[in-house]
């Protein structure tokens, strides 16, 4: 078997190169943590309340649970790419453990190369962060160590690496190959993409996201009763958790019903009579549901992450007047840092994964008469519907976020930094990068095909 | 000895085109094939043959009617199972698209073999492919292999595994006169040792050598002719 992985990753290389940039994230991630605590353990510092190993584990660990998730939108893209590949193994007598292990070794072992790379570069992130932390107020406690390169790091980086991608993509490759092979009634797929499970959980998990929301509007009894704490502070930090844990939830469920729509809703918002490739581009989206989905989830996610943090840290705690804005820098970072570099890197992986499905049509469009500038713009309203999407899901998001933080804050008797204006924030900024990122990759890619081709008709 | 491996009761299949629209593609087909049946399927291009064998073989589930394998309903397995019959019952030629792109030719065609966990000789799959006259290197990509060649690995692949039941779908659709007949005799003996072959021509000739040709019209099973002869074959088919 270990032969015939090693085959097809040959064979499939060049589809691995976009898998790798978030195998590379995840490898620096990863990297700072180990080369920190390693170089901690080594000088025997690895104790007490300032322990770098324990400050060392946090991005690790958000980092590994970020890429968990993530995992299995670049698993299913991966697997449709080579589906009739895969299906002839199948057809062949493959089942569905041999073909989970076929994709998880060859992810284990792109992660393997992942980790690698991602430990070199590794080594100067986390010389100049923990250079900043430890010359930082209230991290000052923090001992100083030399950062170095170590096999012990090194190894253990590659193989922690290597298994949990190679796991994860094992267990992700399992349930779609046996979910393409039996039909089960609850599970089929009906009206909106939704199976009758997947209605039942959607609605749910919206009825007690509704049920959360209200209780805001309400008295602060209710809440206190449902979710305890000994302060009205700490009452309102746990009902707003569960608040944006339930609003996280809705946004995995209802996805596929949401972004369709949002989809449609779009074509109201452009000229599109004015821009003739829009009508192509807006079937290019709502044509590749799979992708639309696999980069607007966790963006929209991402920034309401981040927009929450940044309301609890800014304006409920209220630390900004109390403590160093460096500081709460580098708590953000130390929390948000590792999610937020994955995230992005899954962007770029998937925007290259499925760069090549994605422009398929761009030798048909060019046949048919389309010019580089017309398959350009048509590339970038492409861009522009997917970052308009994350822009608005983000915004709503966060819209529906800032209400009960108000009332939060009206009851905590806390003064607001933050205006409406600033759930923008965070959505203006993913939606930006989700349009660069694809625009950038779609459009060397265009311009790769469209060079080609124009060099085969010149030859012939 | 003969026993019956594949019983067809009433198959058909249609497609569905949109949501209130469908085209029925098969049309109630019934038939029976056991060990040492050597079976053509023959008509006109579009008539449904690839669809059926399709159906038989146990890739595309029918609208209606049923089909047992080896007296099971192969779409009634679980996964596993299906695997396992597949490698070990199986064999499949197809039209185009046989091999798996990654893999050399040796292989694509130990690949059942591999999957099972079996022993792999590769003497012998060497003096196997000698006698289909096949030259090109054993570790060349299979992609850069003439269709021809293509065709004579997948027949080695079936080879190998000593499949019960054949379905081959134009095997010796991309060859020369030469390999057709190499193919075609290797097919024979394995209906003579006991396999059972179906294989879908448009191959007159071909189709006459075998024991019995099933006639296909418009996804019709219209006439089923043993012993076929090439003229009584050819007016079947036109026929209108
Ligand atoms: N997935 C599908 N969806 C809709 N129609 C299909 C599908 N597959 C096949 N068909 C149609 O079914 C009919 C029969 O196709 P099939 O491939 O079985 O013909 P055939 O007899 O094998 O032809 P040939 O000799 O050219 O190989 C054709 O009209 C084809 O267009
Ligand atoms: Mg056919």
């Amino acid at each position: 078997m270990f032969k015939l992985i090693i085959l097809q990753l040959r064979y499939t290389w060049q589809a691995w190169i976009g898998a790798l940039v978030v195998f590379i994230a995840a490898g620096i991630v990863l990297g700072v943590t180990m080369i920190g605590a390693i170089s901690t353990i080594s000088v025997h510092l690895g104790h007490g309340n300032y322990n770098p190993v324990a400050f060392f584990a946090t991005p690790a660990i958000f980092g590994l649970i970020t890429l968990m998730l993530i995992l299995t939108g670049i698993t299913r893209l991966l697997i449709t790419k080579f589906k009739t590949d895969y299906n002839l193994w199948a057809i062949l007598g493959a089942n569905p453990n041999q073909l989970a292990l076929l994709i998880g070794g060859q992810m284990s072992l792109s992660g393997m190369i992942g980790g690698f790379l991602g430990y070199f570069l590794a080594l100067p992130i986390v010389r100049i962060y923990y250079a900043w932390v430890i010359s930082t107020p209230g991290m000052r406690e923090f001992p100083a160590i030399k950062m170095k390169l170590q096999l012990s790091s090194l190894t253990l980086t590659v193989l922690i690496l290597g298994a949990f991608i190679g796991i994860t993509g094992i267990i992700n490759a399992k349930k779609v190959f046996s979910d393409g092979h039996k039909i089960h009634r609850l599970t089929k797929k009906r009206s909106c993409n939704l199976s009758i499970l997947g209605w039942l959980w959607c609605v749910m998990v919206v009825g007690c996201l509704a049920y959360v929301y209200l209780l805001f509007f309400q008295g602060s009894t209710r809440l206190a009763a449902l979710f305890g704490g000994h302060s009205l502070v700490e009452t309102y930090s746990q009902a707003l958790l569960a608040l944006i844990f339930l609003m996280i939830m809705t946004i995995n469920a209802a996805e596929t019903v949401i972004l369709p729509g949002l989809v449609k809703l779009l074509t109201l918002v452009f000229p599109t009579t004015l821009i003739k490739t829009f009508k192509t581009a807006y079937w290019n989206v709502l044509d590749k549901k799979d992708f639309l989905k696999t980069v607007a989830v966790p963006l929209v996610i991402f920034s309401l992450i981040a927009s929450f943090f940044m309301y609890m840290i800014f304006d409920l705690a209220n630390v900004a007047s109390k403590r160093n804005l460096a500081e709460i820098v580098g708590t953000l970072s130390l929390f948000l840092g590792a999610p937020f570099l994955i995230i992005l890197a899954n962007t770029i992986s998937l925007t290259i994964i499925s760069s090549s499905e994605r422009t398929t049509s761009i030798r048909q469009l060019q046949l048919i008469g389309f010019s580089l500038k017309d398959l350009m713009t048509e590339k970038r309203i492409e861009a522009e519907i997917y970052g308009l999407i994350v822009f608005i899901q983000a915004t709503i998001g966060n819209a529906l976020l800032f209400v009960p933080i108000l009332k939060a804050a009206d009851k905590t008797h806390t003064y607001m930094f933050d205006s409406w204006w600033s759930i923008f924030e965070w959505p203006a900024v993913t939606g930006t990068l989700v349009f660069l990122f694809i625009l950038i990759v779609d459009d060397s890619y265009s311009y790769k095909i469209y060079s080609q081709n124009r060099f085969n008709v010149t030859q012939k | 000895m003969t026993e019956k491996v594949i019983a067809v009761q009433e198959l058909s299949k249609d497609f569905s085109l949109g949501k209130h629209k469908s085209i029925h593609i098969l049309k109630n087909i019934s038939f029976s094939a056991a060990s040492n049946d050597f079976i053509s399927i023959v008509g006109p291009s579009g008539s449904g043959k690839s669809t059926l064998l399709k159906c038989l073989s146990g890739l595309l589930r029918p609208t209606n009617g049923s089909i047992s394998i080896d007296d099971m309903d192969p779409y009634q397995l679980s996964p596993s199972q299906t695997a396992k019959m597949r490698r070990t019952t199986l064999g499949f030629i197809f039209q185009s698209y046989n091999l798996v792109p990654a893999l050399p030719v040796f292989e694509n065609i130990v690949l059942p073999l591999r999957l099972a966990g079996k022993q792999v000789n590769r003497a012998s799959v060497e003096q196997l492919l000698k006698k289909l006259n096949f030259t090109a290197d054993m570790d060349s990509f299979v992609t850069t292999l003439s269709g021809g060649e293509q065709q004579k690995v997948a027949i080695a692949r079936v080879l190998v595994t000593h499949a019960k039941i054949i379905f081959a779908d134009e095997p010796t659709g991309a060859v020369d006169a030469n390999s057709k007949k190499i193919i075609f005799d290797c097919l024979r003996t394995l209906a003579d040792n006991g396999a059972c072959v179906i294989m879908v021509t448009h191959d007159i000739e071909l189709a006459a050598m075998t024991d019995r040709s099933l006639v296909l019209r418009d996804g019709q099973l219209i006439k089923r002719l043993t012993n076929p002869t090439a003229s009584e074959i050819l007016a079947e088919i036109e026929r209108g």
